[in-house]
């Protein structure tokens, strides 16, 4: 197919050179600040300041609650995601206006998203005063703990549209004769969903997976702006440990933290890619 | 032959080590300490110095400056009678001589009042300063600064003579053009005029910075129309050492600690052209035949000659943020070692120094920090200080407290070197305590019993007397409370660094405290409890000195700034807790990326030789012997010549002044009483009362609260204070922060 290798990656230089520059090189050398002492001096020290922030409990803490919304949020938007997907596939000549609606969040700014949460959860705002109509006691959402629910809430709104466009491409790309075959030969919705549905999305759902655990762990900022430097232990995440300790001048503990939880991610989404493989091999 | 050769050599390396500059030129004038320069400026090429008893002339190139003393002697318009006498008086040139304005004023007992005003043309013959041809006249409301029954002239920043009209700026920042035949005065560009000197063709260049505008605006003020036209904004902080030269019509600007042209066409600055130690100044730069520049610092006039061929090859740079007494002087023992370095002092830093530090940056090469900040602490806990690797450092440092010292340290190393020590207690006024009949010794020094005492004691103290106040005007109980609040947290942080049995704010000790406070009725006391209702008494009262004012917060009780007739309180938490005295301190750190990091080490040595006494007074318990003022016997001297004069003046006097004259006497008679008292720098008394605390004396530590940028923590105060939270949610939610800050660590 390509007569000349050669010039391939003439055309790639542009894309290697920049990859080069501003991912891999910092990589390598953030590896090299989590190894040194920090002082100006930078003195080689190993494996301590690993062995140091494991034993953090702030680190451990924030790491906890990192894995932890993550569990929570990813899972959800696919499981939302898929559902409306679905439900959007089943409205084919209207389901454009619902599709465009749902995908709005994700293109607005987070800062403004964040004005309309703080209005919301306010203790005199539309969830208490619904919850006062019911009967119930108005809650404090954005203090201490109970601001993970509004933290959760507003992530699933966020992200559940370009995870729903996703899923609805893949839908959308799955023949119409299988679904009529299986109805023929007596599949109900549950057995056309496992045998049909599913297998045929696999890569789409994984990859709604990987991105939507990604964004998971980049959940800072919303906390950052309601809670500050140090919010309620409940929704202290990594992110605020890395922030604090960028301001204290303490590069090696942002470095070994990062590296540390890169580690954890890297297994993750390796065991989800065997997961993923093991899945095709089966269904296909 | 070989020994004389190597010695002339030696000689003439020493002579030119000694040089002051390495440039021909350069000059340090007026350096010695009593020759405090009032005001200087610039005429046919000759620089001009008054200092009170003579006026010094520096021509550039002369070793020195020529002194003529003061013969003031106004003639006709002497003053007769007891009761008139000299006030202040100003310098100043124009009409192609040089003029002296002298103020008569007239004191009575409620008061004073302007009476007249002299102008006299100065004439400079055999050392003397002559005042000839003084006559009477007019002087403008718009320079007399009026307040309860006292009148005086102001002391003007700008002034000069043009065509019998004196232009005259003052602190209002509004120059004042007074017709001196007639009396009439307008104001002309009637605000943000900081100052102005002599330019082009016989104008005046005014210089301002507008409310809120960015950098410092030029104009040009023709004097023979009135028309002012601007120049150029330069981009500038303040306007303080700017000069013009008439000749060329350039324009030099001090920044930074560096002299620099300006571009008259977009306000840039130049290139640094010369240094300056920039630790205070007095107004603008003068040039000299077009290339000597002279400013006045605390520490003398500096001139430097800004078209030099050979500059110094070398720099130091020093941001202080501290008003180091001692810089200068070690500025100029620096410089006159080090010919071919060239030291620039500066408070004007723009930097982010956390920032800078990660980027290492060697633009500024010793900076002078306060301990107590969070850039501090995260300089010294992650290493971003160079070692000062200085035998002379360590011995004078050598007996420092220990829990000050450390501070000071970094794995043993010493790393900064304290340049300013403060320490504010809360304090009891003597007088204002015997006036409720409380004996100021009687007071708690710890908080629980302090605040039981406001609760149960104090109240009632008060109520049976109507002369003394509880602290300042303008504070009402919400303000009082919070400061106390402050104040005890503070404590508690300091205790918490001593006490390694205690973590955390959310104790019984401290919550007890805070609902003591909470039962503290200030208004009882006769603290308002809304701003609004003592309106008609809005002025704040300064405590120093004030014997109405019980409680003073804040007042200075260390080597350098007792405040007198107070007893300073250095509380413990509880009757069972130590006392902490939380020193507050300046250093000077070395950037361990500077180029320079040795030659900033030498200049530290040489700092360290020029402080006052007083910082190492704060800091050694080895030192106990009283130090007098070095100026003490000459005023005890003037105060016995004072009480002579007027003694012999209560002799001569007519009946009808001699009421006057001995209540003149009297207080005369008062301040000689006093003059013993204040004779003494360091004194035997504050001695004792200091080094009776020496076992709990450590460095403040950083209030916690300064690391987080949320602000939270102080808005859970203000919570607090209104009542929106009791005490232990208040500590409950401040402990959790706090410990997450802990755990955290750096």
């Amino acid at each position: 197919m390509f007569t000349k290798k050669k010039s391939v990656w003439l055309f790639l230089l542009p894309g290697l050179a920049g990859l080069l520059l501003f991912y891999v090189i910092p990589f390598v050398g953030g590896i090299w600040y989590s190894l040194t002492d920090g002082t100006y001096k930078n003195s080689f020290v190993g494996l301590q300041n690993y062995i140091n922030i494991w034993q953090n409990q702030m680190f451990l803490l924030g790491l906890r609650n990192t894995l932890l919304l993550s569990l929570i949020c990813a899972p959800t938007v696919w499981v939302l995601s898929f559902v409306i997907a679905s439900l959007l596939n089943r409205l084919r000549p209207g389901g454009a206006f619902f599709r465009n609606s749902i995908l709005m969040p994700y293109l607005m700014p987070s800062s403004a998203m964040l004005l309309i949460w703080l209005l919301v959860f306010d203790y005199g705002g539309v969830v208490n005063r619904l919850m006062a109509a019911f009967g119930a006691e108005r809650v404090i959402w954005l203090e201490g703990a109970q601001l993970r629910l509004p933290i959760v809430l507003l992530f699933i709104w966020k992200n559940l549209g370009f995870a729903v466009v996703i899923f609805l491409a893949a839908l959308q790309a799955i023949p119409e004769p299988l679904y009529e075959y299986a109805r023929l030969e007596g599949a109900g919705f549950f057995r056309q969903t496992f045998g049909i549905t599913l297998p045929m999305i696999i890569p789409s759902a994984f990859l709604i997976v990987i991105l939507e655990w990604i964004n998971a762990f980049k959940i800072f900022k919303e906390v950052y702006f309601i809670g500050g430097a140090y919010p309620d232990e409940a929704v202290y995440t990594l992110q605020n440990y890395m922030n604090n300790m960028y301001g204290k001048l303490n590069y090696q503990n942002v470095t070994t933290a990062a590296y540390s939880f890169a580690l954890i991610v890297f297994a993750l989404f390796g065991a989800l890619f065997l997961l993923q493989r093991a899945l095709q091999r089966r269904f296909s | 032959m070989k020994r004389w050769i190597c010695a002339l050599c030696a000689l003439a390396l020493t002579a030119l080590s000694l040089t002051a500059f390495a440039v021909e030129g350069d000059a340090m004038l007026c350096t010695e300490e009593n020759t405090y320069i009032q005001r200087m400026f610039a005429a046919d090429d000759l620089l001009y110095m008054d200092s009170y008893d003579a006026l010094l002339v520096y021509a550039p190139g002369d070793a020195e400056p020529s002194r003529f003393e003061w013969q003031c002697d106004y003639g006709d318009f002497s003053p007769e009678d007891a009761s008139l006498s000299s006030g202040n008086y100003e310098l100043l040139e124009g009409d192609g001589g040089l003029w002296r304005i002298d103020h008569l004023m007239r004191y009575y007992e409620e008061g004073s009042r302007l009476e007249k005003t002299l102008l006299s043309r100065v004439a400079l013959e055999d050392g003397a300063a002559t005042l000839c041809d003084t006559r009477e006249i007019p002087w403008t409301d718009a320079l007399i600064d009026r307040y309860d029954n006292n009148e005086y002239p102001m002391s003007l920043e700008s002034c000069c003579i043009r065509n019998g009209r004196l232009y005259a700026g003052s602190y209002t920042w509004t120059m004042t053009v007074l017709d001196l035949e007639t009396g009439e005065a307008e104001q002309t560009y009637g605000e943000n005029v900081e100052l102005f000197m002599p330019y082009a063709g016989d104008t005046l260049l005014l210089a301002g910075r507008d409310y809120g505008a960015e950098g410092v605006a030029l104009h040009v003020f023709d004097p023979a129309d009135s028309s002012i036209e601007p120049l150029v904004t330069v981009q500038l902080s303040d306007a303080r050492g700017l000069a013009a030269d008439p000749a060329s019509g350039r324009v030099y600007a001090l920044s930074g600690g560096d002299v620099c042209e300006v571009d008259l066409t977009t306000g840039q600055l130049g290139e640094p052209l010369a240094d300056v130690p920039m630790t205070s100044n007095g107004g603008c730069g003068w040039m000299l035949a077009g290339r000597y520049y002279a400013v006045k610092c605390d520490g003398g006039v500096v001139v430097r000659d800004l078209m030099a061929e050979d500059r110094p090859t070398r720099r130091l740079k020093i941001v202080d943020s501290s008003w180091t007494d001692g810089l200068d002087d070690a500025y100029f023992a620096f410089s006159s070692v080090h010919g071919d370095v060239a030291v620039s002092v500066t408070r004007d830093y723009q930097g982010n120094l956390i920032e800078d530090m990660m980027n290492r940056s060697d633009e500024v090469d010793v900076f002078i920090l306060y301990t107590s900040l969070p850039e501090y602490d995260a300089l010294l806990e992650r290493g971003f200080l160079a070692e000062l690797n200085s035998p002379a450092l360590e011995e004078k440092l050598a007996n420092v407290y220990p829990g000050v010292k450390e501070r000071l340290t970094r794995n043993g190393e010493l790393v900064a070197m304290p340049v300013n020590c403060y320490y504010w207690p809360m304090s009891i006024h003597r007088t204002a305590a015997e006036r409720l009949g409380l004996n100021a010794e009687d007071v708690p020094e710890n908080w629980s019993d302090f605040l039981d005492f406001l609760i149960d004691t104090l109240p009632g103290m008060m109520a049976q007397s109507e002369d003394v106040r509880l602290t300042w005007d303008g504070m009402t109980a919400g303000s009082v409370r919070m400061q106390l609040l402050m104040m005890i947290l503070s404590d508690y942080q300091s205790y918490l660094s001593v006490e390694t049995n205690v973590s955390g704010y959310d104790t019984p000790m401290l919550c007890e405290l805070l609902q003591k406070l909470n039962r503290v009725d200030f208004e009882a006391m006769g603290v308002p409890a809304d701003p609004e209702e003592d309106a008609a008494s809005s002025t704040v009262v300064y405590t120093s000195g004030n014997d109405e004012l019980l409680l003073g917060m804040g007042m200075g009780a260390s080597f350098g700034n007792f405040t007198e007739d107070a007893r300073p309180l250095v509380m413990s938490m509880d009757a069972d807790s130590p006392s902490v005295m939380g020193l507050e301190m300046y250093v000077a750190v070395i950037n361990p990326f500077s180029d320079e990091v040795e030659l900033a080490r030498e200049f530290l040595e040489t700092l360290s030789e020029k402080l006052p006494q007083t910082v190492m007074y704060n800091l050694d318990p080895n030192l106990n012997d009283p130090v007098r003022d070095p100026n003490s016997d000459e005023y005890l001297k003037n105060i016995d010549e004072y009480l002579a004069e007027v003694q012999k003046r209560l002799d001569e006097a007519a009946d009808a002044d001699r009421q006057a004259l001995e209540e003149e006497l009297k207080d005369a008679e008062e301040m000689a009483a006093d003059a013993e008292r204040y004779a003494w720098k360091i004194s035997q008394a504050q001695i004792d009362w200091f080094r009776a605390h020496d076992d709990c004396v450590i460095a403040q530590p950083v209030n916690w609260m300064y690391r987080d940028s949320s602000g939270e923590a102080y808005e859970l105060m203000q919570q607090f204070i209104d009542r929106q939270i009791d005490a232990k949610q208040f500590l409950k939610a401040i402990d959790k922060k706090y410990r997450m800050m802990e755990m955290e660590g750096y």
